[in-house]
């Protein structure tokens, strides 16, 4: 078990790995939630524009 | 004879005389897999000790293309010519034009086989024992003819029909593409493959992907 | 402040009512994070064989069995979508596809890290990896494919079918590839705890429950605004139809 045995690499790999969930799972919160507000504006925007025709 | 046997005939039918006529779709096939084995040839160092392991997936990869090549137009031309509509608008069950669609598509590719093996053996030097070979190759068609034209209809109702075909068949051929391989390793000298009775899974997924077509088709062309 | 609260409120899929709920859910999903982070990096008894490194297992196991779950979801929802023919189950279908596919890359990504402390080596054809690529790849064709469907109705149908067959096909696919691995034994196994200490100590199981837990939270908090998000863009796109565009 070359690169495990030796902490200083163990703990990378670990270290690495956390920061690539992190990342990626508040990573796609994040934009998720981005998504979410910028569709949620354009629902207000349109019932505007709808409400307004009538 | 029951009216679903006598429909499923008449569609076949057809499609074979169609076929007869053009041989458009089976020329395809053969030309294409053909040119895969000789690929293979320029692209893996195909050595005679190779072959027993190597070779039954050069052969299934190469069938595998054929097989996509007609599988991708099985649907194309009754849409191109309209007459899907007249298929789907007629009080057809539509597990009939399935079950049709998939008998033609196997027997295409049973001579897609029957062609290709003699080719195989014969570029690749490869002793083989033609009938449990062959019997596998069939196992084999029936699992990709039974999903792919279930993913012909859903893809052929997208815009890139040629991309999602494979891509969406592929992944799930995965099992019928290692039981193949196996099975006719055993049938090509490679003892170690003989420890699981392939057939019986091949006979088993192959069940499982026509149940499944059969029972999801009808949802795949309701327009 | 008043506009990120604005931004996290959100009405579920189905009805309109803004919900106290899923602000519960989100709050409770960070709290529990937090303790399962705690967990892992002090409570975790540490490997005798792998060393620190095994920790990864926290968070790659939960990760996967998530995937399984969005999947099986994608399962109910496609079924119940062809039966009833309500968008609000095409929704949910639609949303637990994309974080499906976001926890399996996690999921592939976490495997490879593991993978080359303890064995040198990024990627192995084992049987776990193999059938989680596999299955990576039937999710993504359904994104393809609805990417390329343009009428609403027909993509919905089509997803409902795939997401049947690609579940359908999940167990098969791992059998095979199972068995075909025994045969021909990968080069490299990945690692996992049940292979290397078949008696895990209970504070292995404990931690690998509360983060199990806490995944579980982290994905119905992903499906609650991905739904959420799906029935704004449903709506967008019947309102931009209104206003004559």
């Amino acid at each position: 078990m070359p690169e495990a045995a030796d902490p200083f690499a163990s703990v990378g790999y670990l270290a690495g790995a956390a920061v690539v969930t992190v990342v990626g799972l508040v990573g796609y919160a994040l934009a998720l939630m981005k998504r979410y507000a910028g569709a949620r504006e354009r629902n207000a925007a349109l019932r505007a524009q709808v409400g307004q025709a009538r | 004879m029951p009216p679903f046997v006598r429909q499923v005939l008449a569609l076949l039918e057809k499609d074979l005389r169609l076929e007869l006529r053009t041989k458009d779709a089976l020329s395809a096939m053969l030309v294409f897999a053909f040119l895969v084995l000789v690929t293979f040839n320029f692209a893996l160092d195909l050595r005679p000790e190779l072959m027993s392991t190597v070779g039954p997936g050069v052969l299934w990869i190469a069938v595998v293309f054929g097989a996509t090549l007609g599988l991708g137009r099985t649907f194309a031309a009754e849409r191109d010519q309209g007459t899907l509509e007249g298929l789907l608008i007629a009080p057809v069950d539509r597990s009939v034009l399935y079950v049709a669609k998939f008998l033609t598509n196997l027997m295409f590719m049973v001579i897609l086989e029957l062609v290709s093996l003699p080719l195989f053996v014969l570029l690749f030097n490869v002793p083989v024992q033609p009938l449990p070979v062959i019997g596998t190759l069939v196992l084999g068609a029936i699992g990709l003819s039974a999903v792919g034209v279930l993913f012909s209809a859903v893809a052929g109702n997208t815009r890139a029909r040629e991309v999602m075909l494979p891509v969406l068949m592929f992944p799930v051929i995965v099992p019928i593409l290692i039981g193949v391989v196996q099975a006719m390793g055993v049938a090509i000298g490679n003892e170690s493959a003989r420890d699981m009775p392939w057939i019986s899974l091949l006979i088993a997924f192959d069940a499982i992907y026509l149940a499944t077509g059969a029972i999801v088709f009808e949802y795949v062309l309701e327009e | 402040m008043a506009t990120i609260r604005q931004e996290m409120a959100l009405p579920s899929a189905t009805s309109g009512r803004s919900s106290a709920l899923t602000t519960v859910l989100m709050a409770t999903t960070v709290l529990l994070t937090i303790v399962s982070l705690g967990m892992i990096v002090f409570y975790a008894p540490m490997e005798r064989v792998q060393g620190v490194v095994q920790r990864i297992y926290y968070f790659h196991v939960p990760m996967a069995w998530v995937a399984y779950l969005a999947f099986l979801v994608v399962l109910v929802a496609s079924v119940m979508y062809l039966w009833k023919r309500n968008m609000k189950w095409d929704r949910v279908a639609r949303a637990s596809v994309e974080v499906g596919v976001v926890f399996t890359t996690m999921v592939l990504i976490t495997g490879m890290l593991w993978g080359k402390p303890i064995w040198n080596t990024y990627w192995t054809w084992d049987a776990r990896l193999t059938s989680t690529l596999v299955l990576w790849f039937i999710y993504v064709a359904y994104i393809m494919l609805r990417s390329y469907t343009p009428d609403r109705e027909r993509a919905a149908r089509l997803g409902a079918v795939l997401g049947i067959v690609g579940f359908i096909d999940v167990p098969i696919i791992h059998f095979s590839v199972t068995w075909w691995r025994t045969l021909h034994p990968a080069a490299v196994v990945a690692p996992t705890l049940e292979r290397s200490t078949p008696n895990a100590p209970p504070q292995t199981v404990i931690t690998l429950l509360v983060c199990l837990l806490t995944m579980t939270l982290v994905y119905a908090t992903f499906m609650a605004y991905r739904t959420g998000l799906e029935r704004l863009r449903d709506e967008n796109r019947e309102l931009e139809q209104l206003a004559g565009r």
